[in-house]
């Protein structure tokens, strides 16, 4: 009997070593930093900042002094560049062209490791575990494209390598959070997928009565921004529970 | 000789219709860059909360504890408070003109601004402290940063010529433009 507990207490430890609960991360300390969507430009790593400026420069500040942001250096990658993510000590930066990787072990001079190439288009991306997950959407800024969402495999850092393709229709931000993976699809809405078998995500829901531009996971729930307003929701069995509404108003 | 005019005018047309291409409708609109205005005052007395504002343009989201931060383009970020997400509080809007993006940590809150960072104490939101100052960017005032990447038939990027008049540029809004008088080689 003993030994049973000890076993059971095991599994649920590790269980929950194991589960990715972003919410617990994002707590209220003096010098936590905040979480933003895939679309964001700007992000904080550490007592860096990192910020995309006029889509052909990274600015670098240092921030340890918090009440103040210096600029301490000027990456120069090329153009078209459009959202920033912090994968571990690496900074995911998402262009028209791929997604260019960078190590800021150094927070001050970031190192160029490698650049994942497709066709021209708005991409943001985000990346949990060893996988990126990267959209692909035509438009008025980034024509030529296909729409579609990509798993790209970062177990080779220096050398990121697409895995799966699966069609969307006009995907803009994205998040993934433990099991679960949300793709906002501009003014047609937004699909929720199984990521349990990171590889093929598995589409759950497709709501498509709420346009989604924008999203961010925290663990048990989402919060989805679009043109009709700010929406969240609850992940259950295979089912979403809309929590709350703040409607846009016309004005 | 009304003929011959009808005809030619007919294939001047023709030619026309043949060199219109997705950005240039009616021969003489462009995509690109507009500024966005400050109406008056110094960079530094801008920043400021005012009353909670009903969502209306929606743009990027950001969320620290329980605070929830939705920018509303080139206008600033509606303050939420996402303690129950199922009940979230309109609380404020904090006003910063001509913002995009913005990130945190701890209560300092950074801001792009004018071109530039703004760094404000937020640990009291309804009376946010700015603690380091923009400058103001003499080239953002003249010229956008980005370069319009879409217009496949030359490197220029046109804008609106900005008017000093109508006060300091916060943005650069990508759009459609009329007759644009001002253009920058990218």
């Amino acid at each position: 009997m003993k030994n049973l507990i000890l076993i059971s207490s095991a599994i649920v430890l590790l269980l929950f070593s194991c589960s990715k609960d972003k919410s617990m991360s994002s707590d209220t300390g003096n010098s936590s930093t905040g979480e933003g969507g895939s679309m964001a430009a700007m992000t904080i790593m550490g007592d860096y900042m990192y910020r995309i400026a006029g889509g052909n420069a990274i600015e670098v500040y240092n921030i340890s002094a918090d009440s103040s942001a210096e600029l301490a250096t000027i990456l120069n990658p090329g153009s078209g560049l459009e959202t920033l993510f912090p994968y571990g000590k690496y900074l995911l930066v998402g262009t028209t062209s791929g997604m260019l990787i960078y190590d800021v072990t150094n927070g001050a001079n970031p190192g160029y490791v490698s650049r994942y190439d497709h066709v021209v288009s708005c991409d943001p991306v985000v990346a949990q575990g060893n996988y990126a997950y990267v959209t692909l959407r035509d438009g008025t800024r980034c024509n030529r494209a296909a729409n579609q969402l990509e798993v790209v495999d970062l177990s080779d850092i220096t050398n990121p390598q697409r895995l799966t393709t699966i069609p969307m229709q006009q995907p803009h931000g994205l998040d993934a959070d433990g099991d679960n993976l949300v793709v906002g699809e501009g003014s047609y809405g937004f699909k929720w997928f199984d990521i349990k078998d990171p590889v093929n995500p598995k589409q759950l829901k497709f709501e498509n009565r709420v346009p989604c531009f924008d999203v961010i996971s925290q663990g048990d729930h989402f919060i989805v921004v679009g043109s009709n307003g700010l929406y969240q929701y609850k992940y259950g069995t295979g089912t979403l529970e809309q929590l709350s509404v703040i409607p846009v108003s016309a004005n | 000789m009304g003929k011959y005019f009808t005809l030619f005018a007919g294939i001047v047309l023709l030619f026309a219709g043949c060199t219109r291409d997705n950005r240039m409708y009616y021969s003489y609109n462009y995509m690109g860059f507009k500024p966005i205005y400050a109406s008056s005052g110094t960079l530094k007395d801008l920043i400021r909360t005012t009353s909670a504002k009903p969502l209306s343009e929606t743009g990027k989201i950001y969320v620290k504890g329980n605070l929830l931060l939705v920018n509303k383009p080139f206008s600033g970020v509606h303050v939420i408070d996402n303690t129950d997400p199922s009940k979230p509080l309109n609380k404020a809007f904090l006003e910063i003109p001509g913002n995009i993006d913005v990130a945190m940590k701890g209560n300092f809150l950074y801001a792009d601004y004018a071109g530039k960072i703004a760094v404000i104490d937020v640990s009291d939101m309804d009376h946010p402290r700015i603690t380091q100052s923009v400058e103001l960017d003499t080239k953002y005032q003249q010229y956008p940063p980005q370069a319009d990447m879409t217009n496949r038939w030359s490197s220029r990027t046109y804008f609106e010529c900005p008017d000093p008049a109508k006060g300091v540029v916060v943005g650069w809004l990508y759009t459609n433009l009329k007759s644009p008088k001002c253009w920058k080689n990218q």
